[in-house]
């Protein structure tokens, strides 16, 4: 499978080295559009992982699958082009800011011959047993979930280039919680099978102070937020996710669940299982049993999908779910805005009716327990 | 006639009762009343002289654990001149009456929590404390786990900073002995389960955060037991008066009686403090031990109320603490019951 980097700005530098040790797989460029505002970081990107940069349609032209790895709010943009031009495509987190443009890569989606999917964590192995023990019943239904997601530091550019792709809303969408609650509303609508029908949150955004020192005040965005869902069948989950000076464990991204059912409750740590190792000088470091599970999720995420292609399955995530997440993290931002408001995420509006339909038949993140 | 000696046996038993002893009246001869007694019993230095029940039999049983300790059905008996501290264990709707009378008695109190079902009625505790000029301690006995006085002193030591965020989940595998008859169904008399349980969490975070809740949003929820008139387990958002933001998990509904999941996130300005209870060795099926993180808390609670009384510490549960807690255990209850987020002014 031949991959372009379809704008290198946000992971990309991560993305790269990963699918370049995959079989069967060949970064063959990172492209940009000439209006690019970052088309300086593409190249860059392009120079120091030893790739063509390419100009988008000429790279478009000669790929199996586009990755796209703008800054959030160009993500639908670029991704609807590469689906129009019929390739395959992956949008990084959050593949959209806003509900509008979801729909808008759904519809593309649907018009497209070539899948889309998006970067999501639920390949992560503790998130994949969590959902098999949903799936064998040991737990009987599931009827709460408690996630937390929370990044250590890392925008002196450890873990983001540049902090306004995090903290301006014109290149983030938002702040912390545009950021990472993609994640855990989709971890939750993986783990439920439901779609969430409520929302409520508080967040450190304006008029609020961030509670951290960092940059998010000056953007007046949220570096922290607690989130409330309701989802059918009254099931209910929590969501609390931030960016906050120290990290819960050795990872710069550290993510628990909790997941209560009737019958039993299911616990998952991303940090988990690991070795630790201490030395005779005092030092002590944490070595996740099988590597980091982020790196896990993406090499799974990345092989899943040439398969998914090959074959011609479904795959994990699909722009319903892109969708849904989507609309939890908007509602949230809403709600947020009111003051802890109720706010019922928005659904697809389109005059579309047969997408509709789907949509509602749609499998919920993997609804076969199979994969 | 005296048996005759068994080597090795005490021929003369110190009871460990003193004169000075401190002396105790429980009010309420119900669970928590029961583990009061056995705390009471384990710290030198306190004496459990009374026990105060509407039923004679169970006041009769509960007072039979302590050498020399008699019993009423008469509540006033339970600030007589013959005590010294009153333990107030009833069930909630009383405790505001019973301890303004104690107080006003002059004895000093032990309160279960809730303290009050109103502010109102916790404000006239507060101020008969005062006005008193006896010590009140308020049963908030998770501050007392030794994880929480691990954390309590590590963010003393300023570990962390200063606590912005905090992620607490408490899972329990309970059923509330007395089946149907329990108080904690009613609403009318426990204040409903996001108060009167709601308030172990709320008082936790309020006292490690050094910050009172101003706003809150609870969204109940029921698992194992769905036919309960009350909501099993619920959930709590909070924002506190400084800006800091809290999550609050709690589950009553592990399917096993006696297993916990205990977590704290609590993330600072230079730090982060964390514990799960999955970290600790246990026994993996229900245990009649709790884990080592929790266990002993009523003992150590007991422990401080002796040096209270002793004159060595303040309480721990300071009034205005005592107030943020309720109200916003109050909020959250209105909260959950109207599914909307709710101010704590507005029960204040």
């Amino acid at each position: 499978m031949r991959i372009l980097i379809a704008s290198g700005v946000r992971h990309a530098r991560d993305y790269v080295p990963l699918l370049r040790s995959l079989p069967g797989i060949e970064v063959i460029g990172c492209a940009d559009t000439a209006d690019s505002p970052f088309r300086d970081d593409s190249a860059a990107l392009a120079a120091a992982t030893g790739i063509p940069f390419l100009d988008l349609e000429q790279g478009l032209a000669s790929c199996d699958i586009a990755l796209v790895c703008s800054e959030p709010t160009r993500h639908a943009d670029l991704a609807v082009t590469a689906l129009e031009a019929g390739r395959h495509v992956i949008v990084d987190k959050p593949a959209a800011t806003t509900t509008r443009d979801a729909q808008r890569l759904w519809e593309a989606a649907d018009r497209s011959r070539g899948l889309l999917t998006a970067v999501h964590r639920l390949h992560s192995p503790q998130i994949a047993r969590a959902r098999r023990t949903v799936d064998s019943g040991a737990i009987g239904l599931p009827l709460a979930v408690d996630a937390e997601w929370l990044a250590a530091g890392g925008l002196d550019g450890a873990t983001v280039e540049r902090p306004e792709l995090v903290c301006d809303p014109a290149l983030s969408g938002g702040g912390e919680l545009m950021n990472f609650g993609w994640y855990p509303a989709l971890a939750i609508r993986y783990l439920t099978g439901l779609e969430v029908e409520e929302v409520v949150a508080f967040s450190s955004a304006a008029p609020h102070a961030p509670l951290f020192d960092g940059p998010h005040g000056a953007y007046g965005v949220e570096d922290a937020a607690v989130i409330s869902l309701r989802l059918g069948n009254g099931v209910v989950a929590t969501v609390t996710v931030a960016r906050t000076p120290a990290g819960v464990g050795p990872a710069p991204v550290s993510s628990s669940l909790r997941v209560l059912g009737s019958h039993g409750h299911v616990l998952a740590d991303e940090d988990a299982p690991a070795v630790t190792v201490r030395t005779a000088g005092g030092d002590s470091s944490a070595h996740q049993v099988a590597g980091p599970a982020a790196t896990t999720a993406l090499r799974l995420l990345f092989t899943e999908f040439c398969d998914d292609i090959r074959y011609g399955r479904t795959p994990l995530v699909t722009a319903a779910d892109i969708h849904a997440a989507v609309a939890v993290a908007e509602a949230a931002l809403s709600s947020s805005r009111e003051g802890g408001a109720p706010v019922a995420p928005a659904v697809r509006t389109a005059g579309d009716s047969g997408a509709l339909r789907r949509r509602r038949s749609a499998p919920v993140c993997g609804g076969s327990s199979s994969r | 006639m005296n048996p005759v000696p068994v080597p090795g046996a005490q021929q003369a038993r110190d009871t460990g009762q003193r004169a000075d002893d401190h002396r105790v009246a429980v009010i309420g001869a119900g669970a928590i009343a029961r583990d009061h007694v056995t705390a009471i019993a384990g710290v030198p230095g306190l004496r459990l002289a009374h026990v105060v029940d509407r039923h004679p039999e169970r006041a009769a049983a509960l007072a039979a654990l302590a050498e020399g300790a008699t019993w009423s059905t008469d509540p006033a008996t339970a600030w007589s001149d013959a005590v010294d501290v009153t333990a107030v264990c009833t069930s909630p709707e009383s405790h505001a009456d019973l301890g303004v009378a104690a107080l006003r008695a002059g004895r000093a109190v032990l309160l279960e929590k809730p303290a009050a079902l109103s502010v109102p009625d916790t404000d006239r505790i507060l101020a008969a404390a005062k006005t008193a000029g006896r010590p009140l301690l308020v049963a908030q006995t998770a501050r007392f786990q030794p994880v929480h006085l691990e954390i309590a002193r590590s963010v003393a030591s300023g570990a962390i900073g200063t606590p912005r965020l905090a992620h607490l989940t408490w899972y329990t595998g309970h059923v509330w002995p007395g089946g149907w008859r329990g108080w904690q169904l009613d609403a009318s008399r426990s204040g409903g389960h996001v108060a009167h349980n709601g308030v172990h969490a709320l008082d936790l975070l309020t006292w490690l955060m050094d910050d009172e809740p101003v706003r809150v949003f609870a969204r109940p929820c029921r698992t194992w037991a769905p036919g309960m008139p009350t909501p099993d387990s619920f959930q709590i958002l909070v924002r506190f008066s400084r800006g800091a933001l809290a999550t609050i998990e709690l589950c009553y509904a592990l399917v096993e009686r006696g297993t916990f999941v205990r977590r704290l996130m609590l993330a600072g300005t230079t730090g982060t403090l964390h514990h799960s209870s999955e970290d600790e060795p246990r026994t993996r099926s229900a245990s009649p031990v709790a884990p080592a993180s929790t266990e002993g808390a009523m003992t150590a609670q007991t422990r401080h109320l002796r040096d209270v009384l002793d004159g060595v510490a303040a309480p721990l549960t300071a009034p205005r603490q005592v107030r943020a807690a309720l109200a916003a255990a109050l909020a959250a209850q209105l909260s959950a019951d109207e599914s909307r987020p709710v101010d704590v002014k507005e029960v204040c």
